[in-house]
């Protein structure tokens, strides 16, 4: 199995790869480091870990938890798919949060990922190597 | 405007990241999180216990367990210590989690054959010392 960035067409890039790109600093290259790690790690796996890779109700992909600081988590959603793991999107939330405001967003983010679950498995060989 | 767009499009932070000096090094305290992650929870599935139960023997919270388990954190010595009497952890989950699990097959590999030498050597041994018993009991009898 090898992890690959799922390359969104329309948009003209991979949503994960671009996502990164924001950790540029010394911090942020600790953060791709562990994100690194775990990819691999889980790679390693067949893309199988009931402790890292979690679904998620009401969606068909899996979803990685890292934790950036003490209140803020990445997330990044991914599916399996033949000898794949693909990477399809990512994100930044709250590791507590309540508010109707924000949970409507991360429930928006999820929506993205699953459309970005469809434009990957109606078009599987639009990616990039991780 | 275009041009910036091409640009973003070419970095790759995770490239830069892999090529940063401090990157195989904080990479394999990361490794190492994981595999304890997976020790701690295969460990903990098998013994059917729950975060919050595991938490409470090991006098923690379930955030702790949880945070270890998807290898957020690095525990300390005593938490470890306590992990590891409660999960009943064997010298084969500890040469997992520091990746030496060569040295396991090593030691299943010579384990058959330090049997065998063994076997030899204390039977040479018990053979000796039937000889000498009995040749003792045989000489005190003549004498």
């Amino acid at each position: 199995m090898k992890a690959v960035y799922h390359h969104h067409r329309e948009k003209g890039h991979c949503p994960v790869k671009k996502f990164f790109n924001q950790y540029t600093d010394t911090r942020g290259k600790n953060i791709l480091t562990s994100i690194d790690a775990k990819i691999k790690h889980l790679v390693s796996l067949n893309g199988i870990s009931k402790n890292l890779a979690k679904p998620l109700t009401g969606y068909s992909f899996l979803q990685l938890g890292i934790r950036k600081t003490k209140d803020i988590l990445i997330r990044i959603n991914f599916i399996r798919y033949r000898d794949l793991l693909v990477l399809l999107h990512a994100f930044e939330k709250p590791s507590n949060y309540s508010n109707a405001k924000v949970k409507k967003e991360v429930d928006k983010e999820y929506e993205i990922a699953e459309q970005h679950r469809l434009n990957f498995i109606s078009n599987p060989q639009s990616y990039e190597e991780y | 405007m275009k041009n910036i767009k091409q640009q973003m499009n070419k970095i790759d932070a995770m490239a830069d990241a892999r090529n940063d000096e401090r990157y195989d090094r904080n990479f394999r305290s990361a490794s190492l999180r994981l595999r304890l992650a997976d020790e701690i929870f295969n460990a903990r599935e098998t013994k059917k216990l729950s975060q919050q139960a595991l938490a409470k023997h090991i006098f923690s919270t379930q955030k702790v367990i949880s945070r270890i388990e998807n290898g957020d954190v690095n525990i300390g010595i005593d938490i470890f210590d306590r992990l590891s009497e409660e999960l009943d952890f064997s010298t084969d989950n500890l040469l997992r989690i520091f990746n030496r699990i060569e040295y396991s097959r090593k030691i299943e590999i010579v384990s058959p054959v330090k049997q065998f030498a063994n076997k030899r050597f204390f039977t040479s041994l018990g053979a000796e010392i039937t000889n000498a018993f009995s040749s003792a009991f045989t000489s005190s009898e003549l004498a």
